[in-house]
């Protein structure tokens, strides 16, 4: 579950907000991802500290979801975000 | 008889032509003045190639003057009262209520009232949207922030409108916070009194904590993103003479967009901390001198009433049909607390947000519509009226007598003459005047500033 793992950016990540997205850039590859809808939500949910529930809960208001939904739908996108590099799973915060 | 929006205000021996509504503004001698008034009541008077171009402008009709809205609900903006707690214990602050303090919006309220707005907003064609955050401390509910914020843009995108935000807030928050904020709210209005010294004896923490280190931190930050950052700095008679300096320590530090100066809206707790608000015409004469040292950085002064590009019939969200939307449930048309409306006998309940949108009472509305400076008598010759419009509806309250002015009044009229002889590029003029409270005094005490009761003075 995605409640009890602790995630971070991956080294040399940095990332800047544009109007609709949330531009990420991984400078140790020259890669970079645009993250729109309920990526950027997510993305800037967490970078203000929320934990997966209390991100769920928001979320599930925003995108009239179940609660239940909603987390499927985080662990989706982080299990995407783990895929492609952007993330990583780390020891603490 | 001339039109009566235009005025004549005497400044030592030249005289001030002013009519906002046909843009103009002229220094003028006093048998021009009285040539003036005369040709424009009719009179066949001989006029100087330049009056002649003054009377052409001012025989024109002007702009049509503001109107109060009339027709359907159509909200300037959308107002949103996260919660009323505030993690601050500001020495003059009159606004905290220990009963309302505890409340926030809930999850479905923030929802209701932006999916309301929104859908009014599409139905009546409009391209967008705005947004703006009151207190108590918006941010002492960071949730309900996050959630109108995402909601807000989500729907923003749904419908191609554009959507602002706008936030009022004492900047007591993390790093993080401060960098989301930079980045999503386009207009942030910090309150902060100046030095530390100043901040942290009159803005303290709800414990008693100094504050002005994270204000400071928030400050910079803010000024850092694409938000437009004002100061509004609160002044009592201790520190009013300390303008300048607290002008220039901001500029020093920080990068705002604006400061603006307010005096202290005396209230049980500014007076039982012994802080009172500054004489006037000192005020004036500070908020001048501290305007210098702003606009030499390139920062703009502001004194909320005396804004020349102002126009309206009032100058707060009232009789704007603005929504505010508070953490019950309710939809007031101002975001001060209820026992001070009904403290000067108003009500400004407008109605209440519910699941399918608002249900507005719409002799509420109509009523709200009309506190407005049309409606006052106080107002009715004062060149200010359509800049300062009467100022607040609540903490503003004049006999109904043309020219009966007060503290405040005299304040707003000292600093709209300085503006207007800015704006006319005479900035030597105006910072002579803004030196001299005895001028002031002497030119702005008369009843009426129409040109046409030119024979009353």
């Amino acid at each position: 579950m995605s409640e009890s793992k602790i995630y971070c950016c991956r080294e040399g990540i940095t990332w800047v907000r544009d109007l609709e997205r949330v531009v990420v850039v991984d400078s140790s590859s020259n890669r970079s991802w645009r993250l729109q809808g309920q990526e950027m939500e997510l993305w800037e949910l967490l970078n203000l500290g929320y934990t997966f529930p209390r991100a769920a809960a928001l979320l599930s208001t925003v995108h009239s979801q179940t609660e239940a939904e909603s987390t499927q739908a985080i662990e989706r996108i982080l299990a995407g975000w783990v895929e492609t590099g952007l993330v990583q799973e780390c020891q603490d915060g | 008889m001339p039109d009566e929006n235009i005025f004549l205000i005497r400044l030592s021996s030249r005289y001030l032509v002013y009519a906002p509504l046909h843009n103009l503004a002229a220094l003028v001698d006093w048998a021009a003045a009285c040539r003036l008034r005369d040709y424009l009541d009719g009179e066949k008077v001989a006029l100087t190639p330049q009056l002649t171009e003054l009377a052409a402008i001012l025989s024109a009709p002007g702009d049509p003057a503001p109107s109060p809205k009339n027709g359907d609900f159509a909200p300037d903006f959308l107002g949103l009262l996260p919660t009323r707690a505030c993690n601050f214990a500001c020495r003059y602050c009159n606004f905290l209520d220990a009963e309302t303090a505890g409340r926030s919006m809930s999850p479905a309220l923030v929802r209701d009232s932006i999916e309301w707005y929104f859908d009014l907003l599409q139905r009546r064609g409009q391209a967008s949207a705005r947004i703006d955050f009151f207190g108590g401390e918006a941010f002492c509910a960071p949730e309900t922030l996050d959630l109108a914020v995402i909601l807000a843009e989500k729907r923003a995108t749904e419908t191609g409108l554009k959507v602002q935000f706008e936030a009022a807030t004492n900047g007591a928050f993390s790093e993080e916070r401060a960098r989301w904020a930079a980045d999503h709210i386009h207009t942030i209005v910090l309150s902060f009194d100046g030095p530390p010294e100043i901040q942290d004896r009159q803005r303290p923490y709800a414990g008693g904590q100094p504050s002005s280190a994270v204000v400071s931190r928030s400050a910079t930050l803010l000024a850092g993103g694409m938000a437009e950052l004002n100061f509004r700095s609160c002044v009592t008679l201790q520190t009013v003479e300390r303008l300048p300096e607290i002008a220039e320590w901001f500029c020093q530090n920080f990068r705002p967009n604006g400061v603006c100066f307010e005096p202290v809206l005396p209230g049980e707790a500014s007076i039982a901390s012994g802080l009172e608000p500054p004489d006037p015409w000192a005020f004036a004469t500070q908020f001048g001198r501290a305007a210098r040292v702003l606009e030499r950085y390139g920062v703009e002064p502001v004194y909320i009433t005396a804004e020349l590009s102002a126009r309206r019939v009032s100058f707060c969200p009232v009789a704007r049909d603005v929504a505010i939307v508070a953490p019950d449930g309710s939809i007031n048309a101002c975001y001060l607390l209820e026992k001070d409306w009904k403290l000067q006998g108003m009500d400004l309940r407008l109605g209440r947000m519910t699941p399918s949108g608002a249900d507005l009472d719409w002799s509420a509305v109509e009523s709200a519509r009309r506190l407005n400076v049309t409606e006052k008598a106080a107002c009715q010759r004062c060149f200010c009226r359509w800049h300062c419009a009467g100022g607040c509806h609540v903490h503003h309250r004049l006999p109904p007598a043309p020219g009966s002015y007060d503290r405040l009044c005299h304040q707003t009229r000292a600093i709209t003459v300085r503006n207007i002889l800015r704006a006319l590029g005479r900035d030597e003029l105006a910072a002579e005047w803004a030196d001299s409270p005895t001028a002031m005094q002497e030119s702005l005490l008369s009843r009426s500033d129409r040109l046409s009761d030119l024979e009353e003075r």
